[in-house]
């Protein structure tokens, strides 16, 4: 089932934010126009614009307000996608030409830059400072995950805690702060605000995990990219720290962080890895997560958002690509 | 008020800005985040003419220059090659600073002024790269792309806290400081930067073959000679602080404008 289907409901109002993305994005710049455009028809799943829908059906739902805080959130993400491009030396996302690839990467800071401030311009139409705390703090933290992650390349020696804050800060951070904002902008009760907060990190984690078992079990074309890529980028995952202690394994991790490793070896790492315990592990941990998500959601007042919340965490922690 | 009050005012910002910004790992590797004071000298004017200064101004002059630094690490990201740990680093120290101001300002709380800030940094962002658009323009709208650029931050705080006849001096001194730093780097590096290469292809140059160099020494020349007479015909400018301008003026400038009506 395609993720869309799942929030159908929310069909009217995600073309609503899908609009306003497009006006939020207008510029006088031409060059900014083209990149912004060309990020737009990249696409995207909108997640963290549906979780702050849903969140806000907790309170009192208002799309004319909502609106802001969803778009705000997705632009959000989006200029960080552009500055992560450059961070990357990425040339391709969703199968486009990145805006550094297409432009260079001075224009792609300055365009992240631009969407970043339009995002702010967005929320600033939310008189609450508690939302502007929320979001400020959300986004500092998340910058700071991206500085650890850099430090923490290439470095075989961590352990699974320094994985998980790195993925807490990397994603689970933002889906959390998109419920939360929802039901806060919203005014739902502060402890639903804060169950359904806990509900985004639980499933940002699931998510995340699942996301870099993909990246070893998909296929090249499924990816866009050579599977193995976030290794291959020094990025050390959940499943490759799961068997980086394997005799057999090892050598092939080694060779990959060190930039020496040739295709047949990625094969034979990948053959390697995708037979192994691990990605039964990582799932299962990734499962974890989803559980308790779920069982954030069963603690929530009774509503008909419920079941969505409750099939989006499953379709989120169960995708198969 | 004395230059080293001045100074030590300007100190102060600095490290009020500095003490924000502090990381670890991006201190070690991307260096302390940069701020020129000649910036924060001009974010500091009114209350340097004495002009009432609440304590949140103080606080908000410091997301001020917290702004600045998070422009300025950007402009430090190579066109091509961005692969360095550096490099990496310095977008995401970019993004940090971007985030703190946000967060500060949630704090006072001053919402509005966030708000009237974005639209700035929008403006900013449009007209950076507006320099990498192929489309020859003329000089008046790379001068106004240079203000904005250089100013436009600072124009949004003097206007939030009603200080608006600041504004022209505010643009005029920065604009100044930002050509008169182009015309040094070519002299010293013989190297045209993005907007010097613009600057050349507008249409009035073109025409009568100038170089590079002649045209910036022209513009300094020229906006000396605005400034300073915007300095000295100021009605709300205090004598001492007039002098202080002058003198803080780039030397560079000083020396065309010497040349020009001497």
């Amino acid at each position: 089932m395609k993720l869309k289907l799942l929030y159908s409901d929310l069909k009217s109002d995600i073309e609503i934010i899908e609009k306003e993305l497009e006006t939020a994005l207008n510029s006088s710049s031409h060059f900014l126009n083209d990149a912004s455009l060309h990020l737009l028809k990249a696409g995207g799943k909108r997640i963290r614009p549906v979780f702050v829908l849903l969140a806000a059906k907790f309170g009192q739902y208002d799309i004319e307000l909502i609106k802001k805080v969803a778009v705000s959130l997705e632009l959000i993400h989006m200029a960080s996608l552009v500055h992560d491009d450059v961070i990357d030396d990425s040339e391709m996302r969703r199968g486009r030409p990145t805006v550094k690839s297409q432009w260079n990467n001075r224009v792609a800071m300055y365009t992240g830059d631009f969407i970043f401030a339009r995002a702010l311009q967005y929320i600033t139409d939310i008189d609450n400072p508690k939302a502007h705390q929320i979001l400020s703090e959300t986004m500092v933290e998340i910058c700071i995950g991206e500085v650890i992650q850099i430090e923490d390349k290439m470095q075989l020696d961590q352990n699974m805690r320094d994985y998980f804050r790195r993925i807490k800060r990397k994603t689970a951070l933002l889906i959390a702060s998109s419920c939360h904002l929802g039901a806060v902008v919203a005014g739902a009760d502060e402890r639903v605000a804060i169950q359904l907060k806990r509900f985004g990190y639980f499933v940002g984690m699931s998510f995340q995990i699942i996301d870099d078992i993909l990246d070893l079990t998909s296929t090249d074309k499924q990816l866009g990219k050579p599977a193995g890529s976030d290794l291959l980028q020094g990025n050390i995952t959940l499943p490759v720290l799961l068997v980086k202690d394997d005799p057999a394994i090892r050598p092939l991790i080694e060779k990959a962080l060190a930039g020496t490793m040739t295709e047949d070896e990625r094969q034979e790492f990948l053959g390697k890895i995708r037979t192994s315990e691990a990605i039964k592990k990582a799932k299962k941990i990734s499962d974890t997560y989803l559980q308790k998500a779920l069982r954030e959601v069963e603690a929530l007042p009774q509503n008909s958002i419920k079941k969505s919340l409750r099939d989006i965490a499953l379709y989120m922690g169960k995708r198969k690509f | 008020m004395n230059a080293t009050i001045i100074d030590n005012k300007i100190q102060e910002l600095q490290n009020n800005i500095l003490m924000q910004l502090h990381h670890r790992t991006l201190l070690k590797y991307t260096g302390q985040p940069i701020v020129e004071n000649e910036t924060l000298f001009y974010l500091l004017l009114p209350f340097l003419n004495g002009e009432i200064w609440t304590s949140e101004q103080d606080e908000v002059s410091t997301t001020i220059g917290i702004i600045y630094t998070a422009l300025h690490a950007h402009d430090q990201i190579d066109e091509v090659d961005a692969t360095s740990k550096n490099q990496q680093l310095t977008v995401l120290a970019g993004d940090f600073y971007s985030g703190m101001y946000y967060q500060l300002l949630s704090k006072i709380p001053n919402i509005a002024l966030i708000r009237s800030l974005s639209d700035g940094i929008i403006d900013i962002s449009e007209q950076k790269t507006a320099i990498y658009e192929p489309t020859s323009r003329p000089i008046t709208d790379w001068l106004h792309a240079l203000t904005v650029i250089e100013s436009k931050s600072i124009e949004q705080f003097m206007k939030h806290y009603h200080l608006d006849q600041y504004i022209p001096l505010v643009q005029q001194g920065l604009l100044l400081n930002r050509l008169a730093y182009e015309l040094r780097i070519l002299q010293e590096t013989h190297m045209k930067t993005r907007i010097v290469a613009a600057i050349e292809k507008s249409e009035q140059f073109t025409s009568t073959k100038r170089s590079a160099e002649r045209i910036l020494e022209e513009l300094v020349s020229e906006l000396s000679s605005t400034f300073t007479r915007s300095i000295s015909t100021s009605p709300f400018l205090q004598d001492e602080v007039k002098t202080l301008i002058v003198n803080r003026m780039p030397r560079i400038a000083c020396e065309h404008q010497t040349t020009r009506e001497g």
